[in-house]
């Protein structure tokens, strides 16, 4: 699992992976073409899906814009609240006892059922997507940062302790370093669940972006237009979290031995 | 002993959990001369680490007064005169070898620290001139702890505290490094405290062994090593030697002994 997430699997292994996603897509194929038959098939075959892409090109590019301006704003706005947040937190622990509780229950609440208030209290626009791929981001990267912060090894912040070091010193020094691989572990799951925010809330939030053509195209039971926005929308929280993994690595580099190949 | 460096007058240490109270460090008194190297040696768990960790002020004694050069640990600490060598190497492993021993000259600021030593020289010392730009990882574990002595020692301290520091590594590694520390500190000229519970690790490194009870620990034989310096790895042959390991380990046992008796 931690080896398929690695920005670098070895050749091999690429290989097999790439040969697994080609088999499902035979697979997928031969199944839509038995049992799905048709001219514009609700489960089209993947080569009938590249032409619903191919078909819807020109719409799925100006639609993913808006999502796209939104699910960035918002991740970079939550992530960066909710670090902010965790550092408070570990610096102030009052402040972690007497807010956990609320962060959690922040976190319980149903993002379907707070669209609709954001939309009447912010009206139809940017701001009510933005806000959402926010708390979609928020709470994994919290929760990574988090833990992230107080895995530095206790030696480590004694001798911090021994140099007289400021807690500042401490935290930009040790803490944040160590706590670098759990924050990118939470800003990977949190990416995709930005976009996927930014695009629930266009249903209702928005009159432009992937989440808003979804709508039209069910309303006018327009198939291809839909199984072309969600290629757009897997595409982009993938593209995503990719992105997250190519920062990852030029900022954390190496510090271990690197994995060796299993076989 | 001319010239005091360390003072521990009537030490404790209890350590409060709860409705647990547990004993550490019983009355300890020792004091350790400029420049004089000791080892604290008991059986594991005893509290010598405790007693190591107050020089440090990383514990504070519950009664008892402990002095460096006349003050408290914790001014000594403010100064930045304690070096420590913890039994992990607990490098920074996005830092280079470098980087790690600069550590806490970035932290003291360049200027405030006048004494400060040079970190290629320290990199001589240490014998890793040929790694300073390696990572942490590249290294073998005595390689790191070489690494955690010369940041140890970078901002020139006063006392050299060395907890287990050699603990983790193979016997022949071990002996190596020692032979190195011993080299170092008397390049350095500083008061070091070695904590171990390997006799003849004492006995090699050491002018006076303080050997502790088990818990809490008090301090119950003080032998002087007559061991004339430098020591070589070859003394660890001679008859002297043996002996000295031989009253050490006695004095280490004999609580047990009796106990069993």
């Amino acid at each position: 699992m931690s080896a398929a997430l690695t920005l670098a699997p070895p050749v091999s292994r690429r290989l097999k992976s790439l040969a697994a996603i080609l088999i499902l897509l035979a697979l997928w194929e031969v199944a839509a073409r038995l049992f799905v038959p048709g001219v514009n098939p609700i489960i089209p075959p993947p080569s009938v899906l590249v032409t619903y892409v191919a078909r819807h090109a020109g719409l799925l590019l100006i639609s993913v814009q808006p999502t796209i301006v939104a699910a960035i704003s918002g991740f970079c706005i939550g992530a960066s609240i909710s670090i902010v947040l965790a550092v408070i937190f570990v610096r102030f622990p009052t402040v972690e006892a007497a807010l956990a509780n609320s962060v959690v229950l922040l976190h319980a609440l149903p993002m379907l059922a707070i669209i609709p208030l954001l939309v009447i209290w912010f009206g139809i626009g940017y701001t009510p997507k933005i806000i959402i791929a926010a708390l979609a981001t928020f709470f994994p990267v919290l929760n990574g940062a988090l833990r992230g912060l107080r895995s530095s090894e206790r030696s480590t912040l004694e001798l911090m302790h021994i140099l007289d070091a400021h807690w500042l010193q401490t935290l930009t020094k040790v803490k944040i370093p160590f706590a670098l691989p759990y924050i990118f572990a939470g800003l990977k799951i949190a990416a995709p669940q930005a976009v996927l925010g930014a695009t629930v809330a266009e249903w209702i939030g928005s009159r432009s972006g992937l989440g808003s053509q979804i709508l039209i195209a069910l309303l006018n039971y327009d198939v291809p237009l839909l199984w072309a926005c969600m290629v757009a929308c897997a595409l982009l929280a993938a593209t995503g979290f990719c992105l997250i993994l190519l920062i990852e690595y030029l900022v954390i580099g190496r510090r271990s031995e690197p994995l060796r190949e299993e076989d | 002993m001319s010239d005091v460096s360390i003072v521990l007058e009537g030490v404790s240490k209890t350590f409060v959990d709860g409705a647990n109270r547990v004993h550490a460090v019983e009355r300890v008194d020792l004091a350790i001369a400029r420049g004089e190297f000791v080892a604290l040696i008991g059986p594991s768990g005893c509290g010598k680490s405790t007693v190591l960790r107050m020089l440090g002020d990383l514990e504070s004694p519950s009664t008892g007064s402990v002095t460096i050069d006349g003050v408290s640990p914790g001014e000594i600490r403010k100064r930045r005169q304690i070096g420590m060598v913890f039994q992990e190497a607990n490098l920074l492993p996005w830092r280079s070898v470098y980087d790690n021993i600069a550590l806490p000259l970035e932290i003291a600021g360049k200027s405030a620290v006048p004494g400060a030593r040079s970190i290629d020289d320290l990199l001589e010392l240490v014998g890793l001139k040929d790694f300073r730009d390696a990572l942490p990882w590249q290294l073998s574990g005595g390689m790191r702890q070489r690494v955690a002595i010369a940041r140890a020692l970078v901002l020139n301290p006063k006392v050299l505290l060395l907890d287990e520091p050699f603990g983790a590594l193979d016997e022949i590694t071990r002996n190596r490094l020692n032979i190195d520390l011993l080299k170092i500190w008397t390049e350095v000229g500083i008061t070091a405290v070695l904590v171990t519970h390997s006799i003849s690790e004492a006995v090699l490194m050491s002018d006076r062994i303080f050997v502790m009870s088990p818990r809490p620990a008090t301090i119950t034989t003080t032998i002087p090593v007559t061991l004339p310096r430098p020591r070589t790895a070859q003394m660890q042959r001679a008859p002297e030697f043996f002996d000295l390991v031989a009253r050490t380990g006695e004095a280490l046992y004999r609580p047990f002994e009796t106990e069993a008796a």
